[in-house]
């Protein structure tokens, strides 16, 4: 019962976590969200699909929930279709939601 | 702890919704390379540091209580090693301090480890209710002096036992409550239900977690009862001649009262849960 419950646990960010991501550089409040895509390739390394072995560009990109692996939208279609599992952390199988 | 990379997770998390996201036990046991509860051990650490705030439902609390009351009551009636319930009692703990109410510090006494002190009180219930029986048949004299002895025997044997009896009144008092809450729950639950006229995915939810929680609550009853027995053999009679005893036996006083006293209010628990079911 304990496990179910888990899952209903609401979690609010309310403290100024700038000082743990550092490599981060967050502004101010209003544009963390945008400096973080930003920063999202610096803090991954170069985005790699995992299918082609080829590099992905951000506006091009769909991320696994679970591990945040980059595919191609391509790539991304054919594990939907397939209803195949990341590849890297093997536990993500619902690209169908994130590609149209 | 990896504040960093607990914080990483979450504001990365796809389900995150402005500041505010739920417990995706999937992702964080992946992000953080632990289990589901070490994930939420890390995320209690970043409340403490002012960074996060943790909260759950209202019905929660009575779940939570549930679970408090099953791992208890399995302790205390040995129903289970002490090992296997570490654990459950460690996630309940963490539960606990996400509802931000005081969790219990310790599992307590088990009732396996006190079966010679419960011996010794049935053999003395014994004596007192063949000595009830047999008072017809002796002079007052010998009946008193055998009497004297018999509640001395038996007040001392109650001493040693009366703070586990009366745990285990507790536990039962708090069950029989847990049930009525559980059973109220769930009428909320479908009052709602019908009122909106429409059947959330939630509310089947809550309605088959309260009917666990019910099943849980009986079973724990039921263990209750099988043990007393076990333990108490001479339970039934003790019940039927209550009265009589507390009269005859003036003399073994108050920690004896208290037992019988105890045995009663288990007793009467017990019938009001069979009526109500």
């Amino acid at each position: 019962m304990l496990d179910k419950m888990l899952k209903r646990i609401r979690i609010e960010l309310v403290g100024d976590y700038r000082t743990y991501i550092p490599q981060v550089g967050f502004t101010d409040d209003s544009t963390w969200e945008v400096e973080l895509l930003d920063k999202l390739e610096s803090l991954l390394g170069p985005l790699e699909c995992p299918i082609d072995k080829e590099e992905v560009r951000l506006d091009d990109a769909v991320f696994c929930p679970v591990c945040l692996s980059p595919y191609h939208q391509d790539c991304a279609r054919l594990l939907a279709s397939r209803k195949e599992k990341c590849w890297r952390c093997e536990k993500f199988d619902r690209f169908d939601i994130l590609v149209s | 702890m990896d504040a960093g990379k607990a914080l990483w997770a979450l504001l990365t998390d796809p389900r995150r919704f402005g500041r505010t996201l739920y417990f995706n036990p999937e992702v964080l046991e992946f992000r953080l390379g632990t289990d589901t509860w070490g994930a939420l051990e890390t995320l209690l650490g970043l409340e403490e540091a002012g960074l996060l705030k943790l909260s759950a439902p209202a019905e929660f609390t009575l779940l939570y209580d549930y679970e408090l009351a099953r791992i208890q009551a399995t302790n205390f009636l040995g129903l289970k090693p002490y090992e296997e319930l570490v654990n459950d009692f460690k996630r309940l703990w963490l539960m606990g301090r996400v509802l931000k109410v005081e969790p219990p510090r310790q599992l307590g006494v088990r009732i396996p480890d006190h079966a010679e002190k419960f011996k010794i009180l049935n053999t003395h219930l014994n004596k007192l209710l063949k000595l009830m029986e047999a008072k017809a048949l002796v002079s007052r004299e010998v009946y008193n002096k055998v009497m004297q002895s018999a509640c001395r025997e038996a007040a001392a044997s109650s001493k040693d036992v009366k703070e586990l009896v009366k745990e285990l009144n507790d536990i039962v008092a708090v069950t029989t409550r847990l049930l009525n809450r559980v059973r109220e729950g769930r009428k909320n639950v479908e009052e709602i239900s019908s009122k909106l006229g429409i059947r959330t995915e939630e509310h089947n939810d809550l309605v088959n977690t309260y009917n666990d929680a019910e099943q849980g609550l009986l079973y724990i009853l039921m263990n209750v009862k099988t043990k007393v027995k076990e333990l108490i053999q001479s339970w039934e009679q003790v019940i039927g001649n209550y009265n009589k005893m507390k009269a005859e036996f003036s003399i073994a006083g108050q920690d004896f009262f208290s037992v019988l006293d105890y045995i009663i209010q288990i007793n009467n628990s017990f019938t009001v849960v069979t009526q109500q079911t």
